[in-house]
């Protein structure tokens, strides 16, 4: 069975998340997230 | 005297009110568990009850007058009618299909607006399961067009409908390759008046006129089996020259017979087969691409299109049936599937596959309302002149449901998924399960992270 299987982002030297943004681009969508802990889970 | 008179009348009312449920329940296959356990057993008796138009019981409608006669009138010689008999019969004692080396042309005249057309025709299709129920179908050469039609098809109402004209509408309105989208016409046929689904022939000539595309090769697999279990594949279908064509250069043979078993990008258009597995996604059922129903076009440049040409209607989705790209599994196996499996797999296809799938989202309700236009605007040649009206009107609130309900999904499968976001010292990772492509800013600066490995 062909199934989708997930790849992983890294990105190294990023000095803060105050301006992380991430967008959904065929959706057209801004992913939501807190910005309060080191792990963060979006919709 | 008197209670067995009600007893009757009881009887015949609870008969009537039982077997209008059955063809209900058969019909429009609603989701209810005991309902579904029953399915099977009636689907036993449905075409007996059918065949004696059961059915016409629960849709008085059709005996009313109407204003609908014939679009134009076959005219054959006795000669033409007992040619068709015997090939039909001969077909029956034989060998259960209606093979090619039985179809021949025959001459003879089509009568329309009180012009005399001269034309030829000859018997169409390999099932002979309309034949044995008493309807036939053509394909028809006429000198001068016949409702704006030369070469065309003429299908029997008992195996196409309005919904063929929707099918082939919504590949037109996704820019892909489709046969013509036709029209439902009457025209008198077995001594009565009966619908048809009328369509051109897509041939070269089709396609030099619908798509500019010149001196393109349209390529089909040859054999089946004789239809007693897997209809349309057999174990010639990953055999590059098992094919249906007269002739084809040693070049493009071999091109076909790379592309088969490994499909480079140089020879598809990934934006065309995005489109196109949008939507043969979104009917989940993949009938079109197995064995010999797979038709693809081959153009002058040597890229490799797939014909939009869906017959059989949407299987009803769940949720994660995109994931698991479980249309491949919802019908038997042929290699046919195997050249599609692997265009999937390409990320940029996956891609144009979204944006296609949002495009259809988008297009929701143009899709459903014109599902509705065409069924109105062919619905009294259906009901006067139709097989079975009832399954016709039935089976359309089925086909609108299960196209409601797919579209969800789709809408729910793109915008579905979560994402993790993991800071740790100077290092952001991002792990995802949404389907797009995202695009991760950081100040002004922005790159893309394709969730789904290729």
């Amino acid at each position: 069975m062909i199934k989708e299987t997930l790849n992983e982002f890294i990105l190294e030297g990023v000095t803060n998340l105050e301006n992380l943004v991430l967008i959904d681009s065929i959706m057209d969508k801004e992913l939501i997230f807190e910005k309060d802990y080191s792990l963060l889970i979006t919709n | 005297m008197k209670t067995w008179f009600i007893r009757f009348i009881a009887a015949i009312l609870f008969s009537y009110i039982s077997l209008g449920l059955s063809f209900y329940a058969y019909y429009v296959q609603p989701s209810i568990p005991l309902i579904n356990t029953f399915i099977p057993y009636f689907s036993v008796l449905e075409p007996h009850l059918a065949a004696y138009k059961f059915q016409n019981l629960y849709t008085i409608e059709k005996f009313l007058d109407n204003s609908t006669r014939s679009d134009f009138l076959l005219d054959f010689s006795k000669a033409d009618l007992k040619y068709k008999d015997s090939v039909v019969n001969l077909a029956v004692s034989d060998n259960l299909i209606l093979e090619d080396r039985l179809k021949r042309w025959r001459k003879f005249k089509i009568i329309d607006d009180s012009n005399e057309i001269r034309a030829e025709f000859k018997l169409h299709g390999s099932s002979l399961y309309p034949y044995t129920m008493g309807y036939e179908s053509f394909t028809i050469k006429s000198d001068m067009p016949v409702n704006g039609r030369v070469k065309f098809k003429l299908i029997t109402g008992l195996e196409m409908d309005f919904n063929n004209i929707f099918y082939n509408y919504c590949g037109r309105l996704m820019n892909l390759i489709t046969e013509d989208t036709g029209d439902i016409v009457v025209t008198n046929s077995m001594g009565d008046y009966r619908d048809f689904f009328q369509y051109s022939v897509f041939d070269e000539d089709y396609l030099e006129q619908e798509f500019d595309l010149y001196n393109a090769k349209i390529l089909r697999r040859l054999t089946f089996n004789s239809g007693r279990s897997n209809w349309h594949s057999s174990m010639l279908d990953g055999v590059s020259y098992n094919l249906d064509l007269d002739s084809i250069s040693k070049k493009s043979l071999n091109l076909w017979n790379t592309f088969l078993s490994s499909p480079e990008d140089t020879h598809f258009d990934p934006t065309y087969m995005g489109r196109f597995f949008a939507l043969l996604q979104l009917y989940n059922f993949p009938h079109q691409i197995v064995g010999n129903n797979d038709k693809w076009v081959l153009s002058q440049d040597s890229l490799f299109y797939p014909v939009f040409r869906e017959e059989a209607g949407p299987y009803k989705m769940t949720a994660g049936d995109i994931e698991n790209n479980e249309i491949f599994y919802n019908y038997y196996n042929s290699e046919s599937l195997d050249t599609y499996k692997k265009i999937l797999v390409s990320l940029d296809v996956f891609k144009n596959r979204n944006l296609a799938f949002k495009h259809l989202i988008e297009m929701q309700d143009l899709i459903l309302n014109s599902y509705d236009s065409i069924y109105n605007l062919h619905k009294e040649k259906h009901k006067s002149f139709g097989p079975n009206y009832l399954k016709t009107s039935l089976d359309k609130q089925r086909i609108k449901s299960i196209l409601k309900n797919n579209l969800e999904i789709v809408k729910n499968y793109l915008d579905s998924g979560y994402t993790i976001i993991i800071y740790d010292g100077d290092v952001l990772r991002i792990k995802s399960s949404r389907k797009n492509t995202i695009r991760v800013g950081i100040g002004s600066d922005f790159i893309n992270f394709d969730p789904i490995m290729e």
